[in-house]
């Protein structure tokens, strides 16, 4: 912890590495990248069954602001995504990762974005259920959002193209 | 390293699993720790009252648990939880340690003792009759009570109350040291009014932060915001059952300033290609330029040639390990290589 006193957000980040490992998630793996700095994690989520990402095993970053928990952090998928809430670049879109105060897509209510008693494993279990259940409402890729309102079953096909590349098929 | 900290997970395999909530429940949802000067919510949930000023300060007007409006004005310690985190914390390592040394052994059946009829009425007896005292007790005492001054907020017993306000909250005279003086020689710390950036001078911050013996450098931003986290980190600490010092309040200043406010700063100044002019910024800089330039040119012909040398060197190498062996592998491999090195 580079010689100094843990801060607030490095001491909590430990307490919920501890707990995640001690009680993890299904389908779901995260730690800290590097046991020195724990404001970037990896993580790794299942795709969910029944759904065009099933059998797909998705990397993704997850990087800590120095204020947290009061300011949410920031999830990158390191692959390649096709999903109408995720960025092209791999960034999500997902209510709870943004803080009261910003709403990118104008559509949230404050009951559903982050506060400080949110969590790493809450964070990566609404992720993995945006894969099951993406929300149209708010495009981050307006391709991928209009192709699945208007063509699932191309959809489907570019998703699971995406889930054999993620998996190096 | 996990092992030395401490969270509810510990207690996940013992067999006592139960003791997980209880140990969750007396944690801060914020920062995960045990309870620092519990503050209750007008919405009824409890923080630490440094994570709730900060949050409340900082982020949002809302409870974080329930959304709800919450203003810091309207926060009240929790006085009972922070005795219980005080007393659970103070067990915690011995029940751990008890429990966890219990579950390598088997644990002998607990028989309940046999109680009789009359033993337990005369217990309740008893009982009824103790809590009719206390509550004659509590009415008699009423004056040792401690109460919160409605305006500093500091603690101080009831017969104390009412010279208390008529001195403007100020007790320091020589009469309002008595009920101090018994006990402890601190005065009791006050909390600080929170200044507004539309309606305060910047001058009159930096004199602030002066009185306290803050640094007063920095842009008008930066100060009120030193002195916003100053408020906050005072603040929690009058909440608190034992109070740190100034001085320890001061370095947990510093330490936020250099993680917190750094790390903002530390953040890439946006270069808009507007800004530049790149005919001009070419002529500025060709020196630089062409110096980068040469030094490009030569390193590269340096890598030329080296590279050159170790190739001359590897085909002779090659050359007699083709003669030993018939693989011929590397060969190709060496002739990729020599492709890649054509192209750069």
């Amino acid at each position: 912890m580079s010689g100094k006193r843990p801060s607030v957000a490095q001491k909590r980040l430990m307490k919920e590495y501890k707990q995640f490992i001690s009680d993890p998630p299904q389908g779901i793996s995260a730690g800290p990248a590097d046991e020195d700095n724990f404001l970037l994690w990896e993580c790794l989520i299942q795709g969910p069954d029944d759904t065009p990402y099933e059998g797909g095993l998705f990397p993704a970053t997850l990087k800590f602001p120095q204020d947290y928990p009061l300011s949410p952090p920031v999830m990158k998928f390191t692959c390649e995504m096709y999903h109408p809430n995720i960025y092209k670049d791999g960034t999500v879109c997902i209510s709870i990762l943004h803080a009261p105060g910003d709403d990118p897509n104008m559509y949230e209510s404050a009951s559903e974005r982050w506060s400080p008693i949110q969590s790493v494993d809450k964070i990566l279990l609404s992720v993995m259920s945006m894969l099951a259940e993406p929300n149209d409402e708010s495009g981050a890729n307006i391709d991928a959002s209009k192709m699945w309102r208007d063509d699932q079953e191309q959809f489907v096909k570019i998703v699971r193209g995406t889930v054999r590349k993620a998996l190096g098929l | 390293m996990n092992s030395d900290i401490p969270d509810p997970s510990d207690w996940i395999d013992s067999k006592l699993s139960g003791l997980k909530d209880v140990d969750e429940t007396l944690r801060c949802h914020i920062c995960k720790e045990f309870f620092t000067a519990p503050m209750i919510t007008g919405c009824g949930h409890t923080f630490c009252s440094l994570c709730i000023q900060r949050y409340l300060t900082n982020t949002s007007q809302r409870c974080p648990t329930c959304m709800q409006e919450q203003q810091i004005s309207q926060l009240r310690k929790n006085v009972t939880v922070e005795t219980l985190v005080e007393h659970f914390s103070a067990q915690r390592a011995t029940i751990l340690r008890v429990v966890k040394e219990a579950a390598k052994q088997p644990i002998p059946e607990v028989v309940e003792p046999p109680s009789s009829p009359d033993l337990d009425d005369g217990r309740r007896r008893s009982g009824r009759k103790r809590t009719r005292t206390n509550y004659t007790e509590t009415l008699v005492s009423s004056d040792d009570i401690q109460v919160e001054c409605p305006v500093c907020q500091a603690m101080l017993p009831g017969a104390a109350i009412n010279r208390h306000l008529d001195n403007n909250c100020n007790d320091t005279g020589a009469n309002g040291g008595n009920w101090l003086g018994t006990k402890k020689k601190t005065k009791p710390l006050r909390k600080i009014q929170r200044v507004n950036q539309a309606s305060e001078s910047v001058a009159n911050v930096r004199r602030k932060l002066q009185d306290e013996g803050l640094s007063t450098s920095g842009s008008k931003q930066t100060l009120f915001r030193r002195y916003d986290e100053w408020v906050t980190l005072w603040n929690a600490n009058v909440d608190n059952k034992t109070p740190r010092s100034k001085s320890d309040i001061k370095d947990d200043l510093r330490r936020w300033e250099t993680t917190v406010v750094a790390n903002e700063n530390a953040q890439p100044v946006k270069m808009t290609i507007k800004n530049i002019d790149d005919r001009q910024w070419v002529q500025k800089h060709k020196e630089d330029y062409d110096y980068l330039i040469e030094q490009a040119r030569k390193s590269i012909l340096k890598k030329k040639q080296e590279k050159e040398k170790e190739q001359q060197q590897q085909q002779e190498g090659h050359q007699k390990a083709v003669d030993r062996r018939e693989d011929n592998e590397p060969d190709m491999k060496r002739s990729e290589t020599e492709g890649y090195q054509v192209v750069s």
